[in-house]
């Protein structure tokens, strides 16, 4: 090893005693960066050099009103300021820990110990897709993450399993992790950890998938499903409505500016198309020797690695349509160890399903659950007063590893909290509530998703609320206790 | 275990532990100073927009109303806040219109947070901040004496810190 006391050349910097600095991520990473300037100023050239030429393509992007004054100097400026991050940029693998050091106008080390990593992304957007590059998003535990942008895509991949494999040392086996997968392939697991090339597990990633020589697939949505999903939803109708209503009014009125209002909409559906299908697409769920691995997205692929353990709050949704359609989604919650940069900590576990998907899902996110198994108290009839539609669904209830409640109409919603990940409880009543004896509660966790929350007897909801929090004690109880990190809804 | 309360907001032990009576001629300053502003300037305003006497007249009597009507509720506002300290967990109620209670275990707290504005300080008091990783389960006790504020604060440091991190 070379941890020779190397001279202090940067005595600012304690962090760099090695005397190595790593690596540059790969040269392409400046301009994949900044991909849509370059195709910009490929356009712009492209004019220049026709001499003046009207292009047709030109005139309908409105070419003429950027400009080369404007694209030209920006996007030279956006390269060049990539370009100069990444020379400055380096990251390097050590024992320990990966450390990510920036030399720019501001001096940045960030240190990655592998025993607070909680799960590693490999995303490929479009442009890196293309070049056979990936980003590596690796999320440490406190809310932090590190990315990587960009390198090969086999390296990283390789990168993760790597990372994941030292991470996964720290962890005892969990006693109650039912897949023989696992157990199997720890030999395999152990061979990444100190990686030895010829034995690695192969990896058979592309830009299409990302999958391991041991992965096994255990969940996969077909495409129609999604487009199913984003068909059967208010919002999709509200959204057409919001569309026609402009189009209608400019053609009624003979005024062609109220057309203009559909920008916005399209816009808004453009959204929401792409985060129900476009991100979903081609959904795979995986057992890998590391955990489980969502893979995902057309333009963009992203490749999530759950760490179990850490989930703290489950949610299924099921939405008023989806209902007639026996559908609904699962979503997760896992406090600073997961997601993207919008919504860093929860993920869509489950981006549409049949009753048997979600009861697939949970059972290997939570072995030896079953949400109907949970014993429940509803809400009084007199609910109906303040809650006409969703009263009959309301509920709440626990078992000896999860608080389950059940709320919404519109949206049913069904929340899974393990007693221990239990943050806090609020339980309220205005005057109409207390005038019927009711009772709305809440139980909050660190995390993403909002709080479980239904309304109940004002009694039975003070008794749950008692009695949560007795549980909630108990469970942090065997969980603080030593040498095990493990959840404690086992 | 604990005993099953009778109704949602009885306290956990015998009795809440009020907040002290001396907020209240601070909260009924406050509010007077809160609505009482606003309402001088809508006031103007409406003078300024219709030149109406009826019509400002009417809003004056209105807001003013009103002004009184929260001033008055200041000590039942006050005297609503109870808390209890449990052997796990901060409990707490509070509200006249909506009534509220929140349960946070101390090992779950993440900051305390003290802290006495001009009309706190003039009472003697400080505010007393519970802060968790949700605001729904995050705590606030608006009046408690400085001596109470500190003795708080230093023992749900003490419990937080016995009873392990929050997250």
């Amino acid at each position: 090893m070379s941890t020779d006391p190397e001279p202090c050349r940067h005595p600012v910097d304690p962090g760099t005693r090695d005397t190595d600095r790593g690596r540059r991520t790969h040269p392409l990473t400046p301009l994949v960066q900044a991909w849509i300037w370059l195709v910009g100023l490929a356009l712009v050239l492209l004019r220049e050099w026709a001499g003046g030429q009207r292009y047709d393509l030109g005139t309908l992007l409105r070419f003429d009103a950027l400009g080369p004054k404007i694209v030209l100097p920006v996007g030279v400026l956006v390269i060049a300021a990539n370009g100069w991050s990444w020379w400055t940029t380096r990251y390097a693998i050590e024992d320990e820990e990966l450390r990510v050091e920036q030399r720019g106008l501001t001096h940045r080390l960030r240190r990655a110990a592998y025993t607070r990593i909680a799960a590693v992304d490999v995303v490929q957007p479009f442009a890196a897709r293309l070049l056979g590059l990936a980003e590596l998003r690796i999320h440490l535990s406190g809310d932090e993450t590190l990315t990587l942008r960009y390198v090969r895509r086999t390296d990283a991949v390789e990168l993760r399993q790597r990372l994941l494999a030292a991470s996964a040392d720290r962890l005892p086996d969990d006693p109650r992790d039912p897949l023989a997968v696992r157990a199997q392939a720890d030999p395999a697991s152990e061979h990444a950890a100190a990686p030895d090339p010829a034995e690695r597990p192969q990896t058979r990633a592309s830009r299409w998938n990302d999958a391991g020589g041991l992965d096994r697939v255990l969940l996969r949505v077909k495409p129609a499903e999604l487009v199913l999903g984003a068909l059967a939803s208010v919002r999709l109708l509200a959204l057409l409505a919001g569309l026609a209503a402009p189009v209608v009014l400019s053609l009624a009125l003979g005024e062609p500016a109220v057309f203009g209002g559909v920008l916005p909409v399209a816009l808004a559906l453009w959204t929401y198309l792409s985060s129900q299908v476009a991100r979903q697409w081609n959904y795979t769920l995986a057992q890998t020797p590391v955990g489980l691995r969502i893979t995902r997205g057309l333009s963009s692929l992203t490749s999530e690695t759950l760490p179990v353990e850490r989930i703290s709050m489950i949610r299924i949704r099921e939405p008023v349509l989806w209902r007639l359609l026996g559908r609904a989604r699962v979503e997760l919650t896992i406090p600073g160890g997961i997601g993207n940069d919008e919504n860093p900590s929860s993920l869509v576990a489950l981006p549409i399903g049949r009753r048997a998907d979600v009861r697939t899902v949970l059972e290997l996110l939570w072995p030896g659950l079953d949400p109907a198994e949970v014993p429940t108290t509803a809400a009084p009839p007199r609910t109906r007063w303040i809650k006409p539609l969703s009263w009959r669904f309301l509920a709440a209830g626990a078992d000896a590893d999860l608080l389950l409640m059940r709320a919404g109409w519109w949206t049913r919603t069904t929340w899974l909290v393990p007693h221990a990940r239990v943050l806090g409880a609020h339980a309220d009543a205005g005057p109409l509530r207390r005038r019927l004896g009711l009772a709305d509660v809440w139980f909050a966790t660190a995390g993403g998703l909002d709080a479980a929350t239904t309304t109940l007897d004002a009694r039975s909801a003070r008794a749950l609320l008692d009695a949560e929090m007795a549980r909630a004690r108990a469970a942090r109880a065997i969980s603080a206790a030593p040498a095990n990190t493990q959840p404690t809804q086992g | 275990m604990p005993t099953p309360a009778v109704t949602l907001f009885d306290p956990p032990g015998e009795a809440w532990q009020p907040v002290s009576p001396r907020l209240t001629p601070a909260v009924m300053v406050s509010r007077a100073l809160g609505n009482g502003v606003p309402a001088v300037v809508a006031v103007a305003i409406v003078w300024l927009a219709t030149q109406r006497a009826d019509l400002t007249a009417a809003t004056a009597a209105g807001l003013l109303a009103w002004t009184i009507w929260r001033v008055a509720r200041s000590g039942a506002w006050v005297r609503s806040w109870g808390y209890a300290e449990r052997d796990e967990d901060l409990c707490v109620v509070h509200g006249l219109w909506t009534r509220k209670l929140v349960v946070v275990p101390y090992g779950r707290m993440q900051l305390v947070e003290v802290d006495a504005g001009p009309l706190l300080r003039w009472r003697g008091l400080a505010k007393v901040r519970f802060v968790t990783a949700s605001a729904l389960a995050s705590i606030e006790l608006p009046g408690l004496t400085h001596a109470d504020a500190l003795a708080l604060r230093d023992r749900m440091i003490a419990l937080s810190d016995a009873r392990g991190s929050g997250l």
